[in-house]
């Protein structure tokens, strides 16, 4: 209070000695700012104004419309400060030591300036100083820019006068400035925008439209942050990747090709070969990085291979050491087998054995194009050659040969003939050529071969025999003749001989009619012929049922069942009677084919101990006749003994009876007798009666 | 004869044991005396009749006799015994023995 007091005090005197000379001072422009107010450059937010440092004690004035509007239009008689004269002093008295502004103490006049306009005889500012001090000079609009148009939420509008506007206001954002240029920055409400700008000297306004638009969002600087590869050897065609800590904005490469968003962009070939100095530009922070490589020559590109085919196909039946070639429409690369051994270049390949007997599943992998193929076989045993018939020597042009295997070959081939056959035999079919034959057979199962060597003969045909038919006797000697020789000769009846082109067929032949036929190797032939065999031999006793100089004959046997003689050939007529000391006992003989029964009449049994003979002639039916004289003695009539009594049991030696009783078990039991048995059986009759 | 039956057997002798008894007398005799060898029975006497050794006296019991049938089919050897005099193991063994 002490203080307002003073400031009170003291504004009255100096109101007192000069108001005519402060009302002067108080229009004039400050050139002098006092300390503590605000400065030409400093900033005023949009809803205050630029004022003059004196003008602004009271805040509840600063609620009035300002007088300068209604000085503009010349109404109003007195300076603002007059009107807001409750403020008797500028703020730079307030602080001062000096009582006094220094504008003040620069007017020399002493006389107030007169209001061009101002009629009503208050003291108002005119437009000329005719006091002799600079006066304020009317400020005109002149140019904005941008003037319109879009404008960002943050633009800086610059505004030109004619001269100093004096306190410039707008209606939105902020004024800076001075002279005759001021900016007004936004921000700025996105959308459309009137502004309105004021001013004080010459009280002039002015509106311009504008088109607020949101502004891009605010990018930081990037910087480079790594790549990969960073340096060293990479291919033509490389993919660099490169990081930054932000977004790089637009990235330019030296060479090669840049995409990429964000924070992670990639620089793709072709580089050329050789060093590379590559070298990374981005916008967002104006930056650059420097990379170098060396660059190398990239490998051909390889196609992806397929797989072809393969030979032996899948489900073939291979051989443990088979030969497997594979095929592929490219080079496979490395190519690799679950079993076997593979080799190859380019397309075509080879997988060996050995292979495990059975089924086999061979999986076949490739690198170019990272293939895989499986293939099924079922791997049969190598087969090994075992023999021939003949195994050499002479065989005929249409001859055959017979092969043996341990195991089954598979496909067989050989170098001359036909083969067939299937397990472990086969043969070899002629035609051979004529002459020394190695003759190659090769097998599939083992991959084996084997060489067998004949001399190959011409076929031998049948020439002529000597004799050709007709009769010929039981021991002739047949000739027969080839035209090459025959190789082996074999006969239906007789026994052949021979070699080149004559051969003999030699008796004995069965008499009466003969098909002879005749076998040969070379031309594997035959011929028939046929003969009629005279008979000159007679019959001969083969077998006797009282065989001549028997003993112990069971005359009782003999006559119930007769005596059978058979001969070696059939018997055409027979005169045999039964002797007994020269006298026929009257026995009849019959003829059945080579048999001959001889039995007895009624009455005419045969007697014990007695020895008679069988004699007379038979022939066969060629009238040949032989002599027949079987002798035989019968057995001593047995000896007949009393019975024996009861519970004597039975006599030594007699045959034993058989019976039928029941074991112990009650199962049948029958004894044969033992005539014949493994041992001796021991009865024993005993009394029990349990 | 169980205890020498093995006797036998090496002698070259099968046993067979035949009596009157039914089959229940003759399962009996088997089982109290663990017999190994055939036991028969011939209720009917066949056996008995065959050869001749029905008891004097008694159509319905056998005489304790042996009989030695050799793999000829005859009989080689017999022991006709009585009541208080049997044929014993050791004389069949050398029957056996003393065949033919």
């Amino acid at each position: 209070m002490k203080i307002l007091y003073i400031i009170s005090i003291t504004f009255l005197i100096v109101f007192a000695v000069g108001c005519d000379e402060m009302q002067s001072q108080v229009m004039k422009p400050m050139t002098m700012p006092e300390e503590g107010g605000p400065t030409e450059d400093e900033v005023v937010t949009s809803v205050g104004t630029m004022k003059d440092p004196s003008m602004t004690t009271d805040d509840s004035k600063e609620e009035e419309p300002p007088e300068t509007e209604t000085m503009e239009e010349g109404t109003s008689t007195e300076p603002e400060t007059m009107e807001e004269g409750t403020s008797t002093e500028p703020e730079t008295m307030e602080e001062g030591t000096s009582t006094e502004p220094e504008t003040m103490e620069e007017d020399t006049s002493g006389e107030p300036e007169t209001m061009e306009e101002d009629t009503s005889g208050e003291t108002q500012t005119t437009e000329e100083d005719t006091s002799g001090e600079p006066e304020t000079p009317v400020a005109t609009f002149s140019s904005a820019s941008p003037a319109s148009g879009d404008i960002s939420e943050n633009e800086t509008i610059t505004i030109e006068f004619d001269n100093d506007p004096g306190e410039v206001t707008v209606n939105t954002g902020t004024v800076s400035g001075s002279g005759t240029s001021r900016t007004i920055s936004g921000p700025f409400t996105e959308g459309s925008l009137t502004l309105e700008i004021s001013w004080t000297n010459g009280n002039g306004s002015k509106t311009l439209d504008y088109t607020v638009e949101e502004d891009e969002p605010q990018i930081s600087d990037a910087t480079f942050s790594n790549a990969t590869p960073t340096s060293g050897n990479i291919s033509e065609n490389e993919t660099i990747t490169i990081e930054f800590d932000n977004d790089p904005g637009e990235i330019t490469v030296s060479e090669g090709t840049v995409s990429g968003s964000g924070t992670s962009w990639t620089i793709s070939g072709p580089f050329s070969v050789g060093s590379l100095t590559l070298t990374i530009s981005w916008t967002n922070g104006n930056g650059s990085k420097t990379l170098d490589y060396t660059v190398e020559e990239d490998e051909p590109e390889i196609p992806d291979a397929t797989f072809s085919s393969a030979s032996p196909a899948s489900g073939d039946d291979i051989s443990e050491n088979e030969t497997i070639t594979i095929n592929f429409d490219n080079d496979p690369g490395e190519v690799t087998v679950s079993e076997g051994t593979v080799s190859g270049s380019g397309t075509s390949w080879t997988i060996n054995g050995p292979f495990s007997v059975g089924s086999l599943t061979l999986t076949i992998s490739w690198t170019n194009g990272n293939g895989s193929k499986t293939l099924n076989y079922n791997v049969e045993a190598d087969a090994a050659f075992s023999s021939a018939s003949p195994a050499s020597g002479n065989i005929s042009e249409n001859g055959s040969i017979t092969i043996e295997f341990d195991n089954d070959p598979g496909e067989v081939t050989v170098s001359e003939g036909t083969v067939s056959g299937s397990g472990t035999t086969w043969t070899i079919s002629g035609p051979f050529t004529e002459g020394s034959l190695a003759l190659t057979i090769s097998w599939t199962n083992g991959n084996g071969s084997k060489t067998l060597n004949y001399n190959v003969e011409a076929d031998a045909s049948f020439s002529s025999a000597s004799p050709a038919s007709g009769d010929i006797s039981e021991n002739e000697t047949i000739t027969i003749n080839f035209d090459n020789d025959p190789g082996e000769v074999t006969v239906s009846e007789g026994t052949v001989s021979g070699s080149g082109t004559s051969w003999t067929i030699s008796g004995p032949f069965s008499a009466g009619s003969l098909t002879l036929t005749i076998s040969w190797t070379n031309g594997n032939g035959s011929k028939t012929l046929n003969y009629n065999v005279e008979d000159s031999t007679p019959p001969e006793v083969s077998t006797s049922s009282t065989a001549d100089g028997a003993v112990d004959v069971d005359p009782t046997t003999v006559s119930n069942s007769g005596i059978t003689i058979t001969f070696n050939e059939t018997i055409g007529s027979v005169e045999l009677k039964l002797y007994k000391d020269d006298v026929d006992v009257g026995w009849t003989a019959t003829i059945s084919g080579k048999t001959i029964t001889i039995t007895k009449g009624s009455g005419q049994e045969l007697s014990h101990d007695t020895m008679y003979e069988i004699k007379g002639t038979v022939k066969d039916s060629a009238e040949n006749e032989n002599v027949v004289s079987i002798t035989f003695t019968t057995k001593s009539a047995p000896v007949q003994l009393q019975p024996l009594a009861r519970g004597e049991g039975l006599r030594i030696g007699v045959t034993a009876p058989t019976f039928s009783v029941k074991d112990s078990d009650g199962n049948d039991y029958s004894f044969d007798g033992n005539s014949g048995g493994s041992s001796n059986i021991v009865i024993v009759f005993y009394r029990y009666r349990g | 004869m169980q205890e020498n039956y093995d006797d036998i057997s090496a002698a070259g002798g099968s046993l067979i044991a035949i009596s009157s008894d039914g089959i229940t007398g003759a399962k009996g005799m088997v089982d109290d005396q663990s017999l190994t060898f055939t036991v028969l029975s011939d209720t009917g006497k066949t056996a008995i009749s065959a050869y001749n050794v029905l008891a004097s006296g008694n159509d319905n019991i056998a005489r304790p006799s042996v009989f030695i049938i050799k793999t000829d089919g005859t009989i080689g050897w017999k022991s006709l015994d009585s009541q208080t005099s049997r044929t014993t193991s050791s004389d069949i063994v050398s029957a056996l023995e003393g065949l033919d």
